[in-house]
């Protein structure tokens, strides 16, 4: 247990590291000649992010397949938020769904 | 307290709300996930407090609820969170000077960076642009608001798993993707966003049975790659122009 301690300890400095040399970099980024390229890419950047880590986290668990439930109730959630439908149903809908589909017996 | 809520503009409030709660409900998630990895309060609301970012930790408590040693679990972690590098660099500009700068930063995440740095999308157009001051205590409340959610209820997931040992029946492991994606949505609606977010959709699915731990969000920036190209025969117009627009042949 000590390792995972160490290693907890190290993943909070890691983490926090990340964070602080994005800002630090960001600075140079936003201001410079280039300034308009920069905040294309970044905007474009952030939204491929998040998008990439909804989806693996959606269908994956690990390296595996994680069963139709769940990226059945993340469909739900997204087709609701593109029908400006507010924040909370999507993510409640999210939820729902998958947990209903669980009870009708979908992995 | 009650002037940085003010500062909030008034149609983000709500959701920096929901954000919060959608936030601690993961987090009741982890809590749980984490005690049926064998992992004590303590050490749960440790690793809550000090990295503060939700998918790496459920990752991180996974893999060694798996077996796999520390360090790879720590490295699958820290490739998960290389992504705070770019929202990082996008949240710069709101981040005051000086020693808010510095504890600003450990509240760069997924969630703080969809609402307060992100392309906001099609708002009305009546509403005034954002000023910084606005979206500083955006990225400060929503930020506040994780950073008290998350431990909160890691907490209750940790005391709750020794009762309901499976989030999985409640469907809370949908809440995080759900999460995400609905924040992403209102700037996924602009056409050169719609083409990176489904072309790094496309390559994060494709890659995360065959790369490492933690590293498909990572390959998805390719879409970036792909689009910049793209655009290049278009000609070097990188002004604010397409922001509105889209570009044409973004979606070949």
């Amino acid at each position: 247990m000590t390792e995972v301690m160490i290693a907890v300890v190290l993943l909070g400095l890691g983490t926090y590291s990340t964070r602080r040399a994005g800002v630090a970099l960001g600075g140079s980024v936003t201001t410079g000649p280039r300034a308009a390229l920069a905040e294309w890419v970044l905007d474009h950047a952030v939204i491929a992010l998040l998008v990439a880590v909804a989806l693996s986290t959606a269908v994956f668990d690990g390296h595996q397949f994680g069963g139709w439930a769940r990226p059945l109730g993340v469909a739900c959630a997204l087709t609701a938020a593109w029908l400006r439908a507010p924040l909370v149903l999507s993510v409640l809908l999210g939820a729902g769904v998958t947990a209903l589909a669980r009870l009708a017996g979908l992995t | 307290m009650a002037s940085l809520w003010t500062s909030v503009p008034a149609e983000l409030r709500r959701a920096v709300l929901l954000v919060t709660l959608a936030v601690a409900l993961v987090g009741v998630a982890y809590g749980v996930t984490a005690t049926a990895n064998q992992f004590a309060v303590w050490q749960i609301l440790v690793l809550a407090v000090l990295v503060l970012a939700g998918s790496a930790e459920l990752l991180f408590v996974g893999l060694i609820g798996a077996g796999a040693s520390p360090w790879l679990a720590l490295g699958a972690s820290l490739l998960l969170n290389l992504r705070n590098v770019v929202y990082g660099m996008a949240c710069s500009p709101l981040l005051p000077a000086g020693w808010r700068r510095w504890a600003g930063a450990h509240l760069v995440n997924d969630e703080t960076v969809a609402l307060a740095a992100a392309p906001s999308g099609d708002r009305p157009a009546e509403l005034p642009p954002r000023t910084l001051a606005q979206r500083w205590a955006t990225f400060l409340v929503s930020g506040i608001g994780v950073a008290v959610g998350w431990p909160f209820g890691a907490l209750i997931g940790a005391t709750l798993g020794q009762v309901v040992p499976e989030p999985e029946l409640w469907g809370l492991d949908a809440v995080l993707p759900a999460l995400l994606g609905a924040l992403a949505m209102p700037a996924v609606r602009n056409g050169s966003t719609f083409a990176v977010a489904v072309l790094a959709a496309a390559i994060a699915l494709v890659v995360t049975p065959v790369v490492p731990l933690g590293v498909a969000p990572i390959a998805g920036l390719a879409a970036l790659v792909v689009l910049l190209l793209a655009r290049r025969p278009g000609g070097g117009d990188q002004q604010g122009g397409d922001q509105q627009g889209g570009i044409a042949g973004a979606g070949a």
